[in-house]
């Protein structure tokens, strides 16, 4: 069996993780019982999307190589590694999935967008699907930031006092699930499920320093119990390599294609709100801002001071590092003569404009979006692209005006996603059992669960932006402003309320174990939320001054275990959205063979809050894991 | 002075040499049972055992508690007499088993069936071993007496909590054992509690488990590290009485999984506290969330992890705390069982086939218990009536029976303790767990670090620290 799936895994494109799994299943066995200890897993899946743009098709085809080694040769002195090797076959397959992609300057006024295919590298610049992407970026992850989870070392004092943890690695806090409060020392990678995937596969570990110091072991927690503080403990991480979020844009700019496959973030829909018209001949060239990856000196750093008092657990949180998101900035524009499809392979000529007049073009009196909003007024006819496209020009005020000439102008804007915002977070977590309640058939009592933090001016692409003309930023192209308009900021409260309870079946007598169902809700009130975007570049997603969450999770376990039902619940208050993700695991084969089939579906708008990033990535998914 | 250590010294000597001749003390027969049989059946562990017995400060220390006691598990097995040709050494299989008749009076009924089955979990061979005097250590047993002189008085009251003469909780504020004579059955459990580990300090490095499947196929298979520590009255292992910032907490326990992938790194820590209104604080480090988080600790009715029969209740037998409202306790009777000896410390008196899911061979010892009956007054416990047979000799359970609320029983524990005969000081072998319902065995073994004893136990029972096993 075991051969053949490493056979398998080999025949698509998996050799290397299952040759590597193949050694340590030998190596296992040499290093038992001693101080080496060496696990891993390799894991194929294969999903059908069938909600996405282009129907029913072969979905994410995810696959997991892993391989964990320790080394521990005394109590105080541990090393550890872990290394993935990952990546999705998805873009092998010839599929027929798209996304939407540039307006469609032969729509109705330019509402309806072109189709980007997903898997087809093939730009044929004609018809409803110009565009499209082989997915390539998806197909192996294996840049070392990717490939190394964890290689650190780890002291311990005798007396367990002080834990000093050096290297690379993921460092968890808070207790919230799912939405991060507290939980911000690494940032996240949306590239393969989103946020829905297991919080250890979805944090980017970073390269630091982690001191964990007890105080009571090491006899200072003295003045802390003379004011009823008990068990006191502090930790303090240093990240001195910044990173940020990853996602993927599934951008159909052909000087900028990136495909993320089903969980690809959408191309925004560009729209001008006052005319009610898209943007043609628009394609976004989108650049990482980052804060430079190693700072010694301006990392990010996190502390933590954590106590018991009345039965509960407390920490303070204190977070000083990056924004995991990105801002959206005008860097500037390139002007493409000679193509209408944004493509500067196609164009005769490539001028570059720097922010202001970039700004003049789109915002200034006879500008572009003057331009698109005075299409039609004559005689009240609908915009046709076509006309547009060999009659005149949206694009004159950029200097391009014989169109029929030259076959056509488009404008590649380039666009800053920058990271090197900071982000200031104080927070507080509090969990306990309130033995004082307890119901069910078991009498047990729930768990609760309480996280707040505070957010100091956290900065927010700004909706509406200053132009310096007498036109107003607004709509898709409010982005198109210098970047002192473009962004606002406001201090932010999250509050998190949980309840954990295991839960025994009333006149179940034989229920063997509980189901644990856990239950959350979230509020972030954005003090001064007027004005801004939830997340930029998708500029009608307007922020909420409270955005509301609920989430709600169940995990039953049945026929001695072997069957395990997980079952996750969000709702998006705020956009009336929801994402429910169903597992079943077929434990039945012993500890080394994993099979799980996963559910995922959406009920959200397209770019609609967080769960519009993801709306049309519903899928089934299958997979098979040997873990050793 | 000089001459005390120099007859010390001579008496130390002596002692010695008589050891390494072989030759008992002559009122301790069983040490000569032991070596008859290990000479009878030629197997290693039997010899080694039979060494550690003949241990001067063994023996002695059987004598100390006898004398306290007034009785040994040997003496009340020749009151009862005992069939004669019940003999250590004689090995009894499925197909002689019924030229003993009496086989059914001292095998309880779950072990006589494995022994007959003909599928899941089959027992080849019982081997009877000698009935053995087994001991906690000295300094536990002039605590007890110290208390007695006192005219210490426990009472249970009626949240079921075991109090001192002062009404303070007398596992957290003594070192004695309650009710060494027992008259009910809550006083009962309660000296059954009370032995807790027979320890201060305990680490099982590692403990593993194999879940067997029906099939008498292995389902799954862990390898954990568990430790356990007594938090007060600690009167054998440094540091003696308290462990500092520990107020209200009888014990507590941490556990941390090794295997499978799938569950490594999985730690959680237990601290039983001694108010019955006060749930156990657990907590656990969950390596998919890579956060620790706070766990029901009123929830202790579930299995520790998938495939185990053993729930949270389970540990030591049973951890279940003693309310008296919705339990009864009863002794509902007397009796000589045969389970498995505490001969760990030498070797594991079971011993099981190629597949890990049946025996091979099993040593029993004959034992004399009380039976004590746990019953559900709620119908909502997961057991409606635990049958523990607890030993006469040391207070601890020698087999257990578990009925679901139908009233059929669901699972059965026989576990076989690794004690040190010259201390007096105890931790666990094996766990032999089989569930008669979904006909599911566990096998447990445990293997004892005793470095433990010496180790600075501070922080293993901190969530945070085993997060970073």
């Amino acid at each position: 069996m075991q051969h053949q799936i490493i056979q398998s895994m080999a025949s698509k494109g998996v050799l290397a993780g299952a040759m590597t799994a193949c050694l340590t299943l030998s190596m296992s066995t040499a290093l038992a019982a001693s101080p080496f200890s060496l696990t891993g897993r390799i894991k194929q899946a294969v999903s059908v999307a069938y909600d996405h743009e282009g129907g029913d098709d072969l979905g994410p085809t995810n696959f997991l190589a892993e391989l964990s080694f320790d080394y521990k040769p005394s109590r105080q002195f541990g090393i550890y590694v872990d290394l993935w090797l990952r990546g999705d076959l998805f873009p092998l397959h010839d599929g027929d999935l798209f996304d939407r992609g540039l307006q469609n300057f032969n729509s109705e006024d330019f509402r309806e967008q072109f189709k980007y295919a997903l898997t087809n590298p093939d730009d044929s610049f004609s018809g409803d699907m110009p565009f499209g992407h082989d997915s390539d970026n998806l197909r192996l992850y294996d840049d070392w930031n990717d490939v190394i989870r964890d290689v650190s070392i780890n002291y311990r004092t005798a007396n367990r006092s002080m834990n000093l943890k050096i290297g690379k690695f993921q460092h968890g806090w808070g207790q919230s699930d799912g939405l991060r409060l507290i939980d911000i020392l690494n940032p996240q990678d949306f590239r393969q499920r989103f946020a829905l995937e297991d919080a250890q596969n979805i944090r980017i570990p970073q390269t630091g320093i982690a001191l964990g110091l007890d105080f009571t072991r090491l006899g200072i927690s003295a003045p802390f119990e003379a004011i009823g503080l008990n068990r006191s403990s502090m930790e303090v991480v240093y990240y001195p390599q910044v990173l940020h979020s990853k996602f993927v844009v599934n951008n159909p700019t052909p000087s900028n294609q990136t495909s993320g496959g089903t969980f690809g973030f959408p191309y925004p829909e560009l729209i001008d709100p006052q005319s009610g018209r898209g943007l043609p001949f628009i394609g976004v060239n989108l650049e990482d801002k980052d804060h430079e990856e190693w700072d010694w000196e301006q990392g990010e750093l996190g502390v933590r001071f954590g106590f018991e008092v009345f039965d509960a657990v407390f920490t303070l949180n204190g977070f000083y590092g990056y924004q995991d998101l990105p801002l959206v900035t005008l860097q500037g524009l390139n002007l493409l003569v000679g193509t209408s499809y944004n493509d500067p392979e196609q164009a005769i000529a490539s001028v570059p404009l720097g922010q202001e007049a970039s700004v003049l073009g789109t915002w200034g009196p006879g500008g572009y979006i003057d331009q698109i909003r005075g299409f039609g007024a004559v005689d009240g006819l609908p915009v046709v692209g076509e006309v547009l496209n060999n009659l005149t020009g949206a694009l004159a005020p950029f200097g391009c005006t014989n169109l029929v000439v030259i076959e056509g102008c488009s404008i590649n804007f380039d666009l800053n996603l920058d990271y090197d915002y900071r982000q200031k977070v104080v927070a507080a977590s509090m969990t306990r059992e309130i033995s004082e309640i307890a119901f069910g058939r078991k009498q047990v009592s729930p768990v609760l669960r309480v996280e707040a933090s505070y957010e100091f001016d956290k900065p927010f692409n700004k909706q509406v932006t200053e132009t310096g003309y007498v036109n107003e930023g607004i709509g898709s192209a409010a982005l198109i402003t210098l970047p002192e308009n473009a962004i606002s900021f406001s201090d932010q409260v999250g509050i998190m309320v949980g309840f954990d309870f295991p839960l025994w079946i009333p006149f179940w007598n034989s229920q063997r174990n509980s189901i644990f169902t856990s239950f959350q809700f979230f509020d972030f009130y954005t003090r001064e939320h007027e004005n801004k975007v939830y997340q930029a570049p998708y500029m009608f997603n307007e922020l909420e001054k409270h955005q509301q969450y609920v989430s709600a999770l169940w995990i039953g376990e049945f026929f001695n275990e072997m069957l395990v039902l997980e079952g996750l619940f969000v709702g998006d208050l705020s956009n009336d959205s929801l994402a429910y993700r169903q597992r079943i695991d077929f434990n039945f084969f012993g500890d080394f063979i994993r099979p799980r089939i996963e559910w995922l579906t959406f009920d959200s708008k397209r770019e609609d809050g967080a769960l519009g990033f993801v709306h049309d990535a519903d899928q089934v998914e299958f997979s098979l894991t040997y873990q050793f | 002075m000089h001459k005390k250590k120099l007859r010390g010294l001579l008496v130390g000597c002596s002692l010695s040499l008589l050891a390494q001749t072989g030759l008992a003390s002559p009122d301790a027969l069983w040490v000569d049972e032991w070596q008859a049989m290990a000479a009878k059946t030629g197997f290693e562990g039997h010899k080694k055992f039979a060494a550690m017995l003949n241990d001067p400060a063994a023996i002695q220390l059987t004598k100390d508690w006898d004398a306290f006691r007034g009785y040994s598990a040997r003496s009340l097995v020749a009151e009862a007499g005992i069939p004669e040709d019940m003999k250590p050494g004689m090995v009894i299989t499925k197909a002689n088993a019924a030229q003993y008749p009496w086989l059914k009076d001292y095998l309880p009924k779950a072990s006589y069936d494995q022994l007959m089955s003909n599928d899941w979990f089959k027992w080849q061979e019982i081997r009877i071993v000698p009935t053995t005097p087994y001991s906690m250590p000295k300094a536990r047993l002039e605590a007890t007496k110290r208390a007695l002189a006192a005219g210490e008085k426990f009472s249970i009251n009626d949240k079921g909590e075991l109090l001192n003469s002062k009404g303070e909780f007398a596992l957290t504020h003594g070192d004695a054992l309650p009710f060494t004579k027992p008259k009910t059955g809550a006083e009962l459990y309660w000296a059954f509690l009370a032995h807790g580990i027979a320890n201060e300090n305990l680490k099982f490095k590692p403990m593993v488990l194999d879940a067997c499947l029906t099939s008498n196929k292995i389902d799954r298979s862990y390898e954990m590290h568990l430790f356990w520590q007594k938090m007060h009255g600690r009167v054998s292992v440094p540091p003696l009485g308290d462990i500092k910032n520990e107020e209200g907490v009888i014990e507590a326990g941490s556990v941390v999984f090794l295997q499978p992938y799938d569950v490594a790194g999985l730690a959680a820590t237990r601290r039983r506290y001694a108010g019955a209104d006060q749930a156990d604080d657990f907590r656990a480090f969950v390596p998919s969330l890579r956060r620790t988080r706070v766990l029901s600790g009123s929830d202790s009715q579930d299995p520790m992890a998938a495939g185990f029969e053993a729930t949270w209740d389970e540990w030591r037998q049973t951890w279940m705390k003693p309310n008296m409202q919705d339990f009864d306790f009863e002794i509902v009777g007397e009796s000589m069982i045969l389970s498995q000896p505490e001969v760990g410390h030498a070797y594991n008196p079971t011993q099981t086939t190629e597949s890990r899911c049946e025996i091979k061979t099993i040593d029993l010892e004959l034992r004399p218990v009380w039976i004590l009956e746990v019953t559900d007054k709620t119908g909502n416990y997961i057991y409606s009536k635990r049958r523990i047979y607890i030993d006469k000799e040391f207070w601890y359970a020698q087999y257990q029976e578990m009925y679901d609320q139908e009233g059929n029983l669901w699972r059965v524990i026989d576990d076989a303790r690794d004690m040190v005969p010259a201390t007096g000081l105890w931790m666990w072998r094996n766990y032999t767990h089989w569930n008669v319902i979904s006909k599911r065995f566990n096998r447990i073994e445990m293997f004892s670090d005793w470095s433990i004893i010496d180790e600075n136990m501070s922080g293993l029972f901190d969530i945070d620290v085993l997060r970073d096993y």
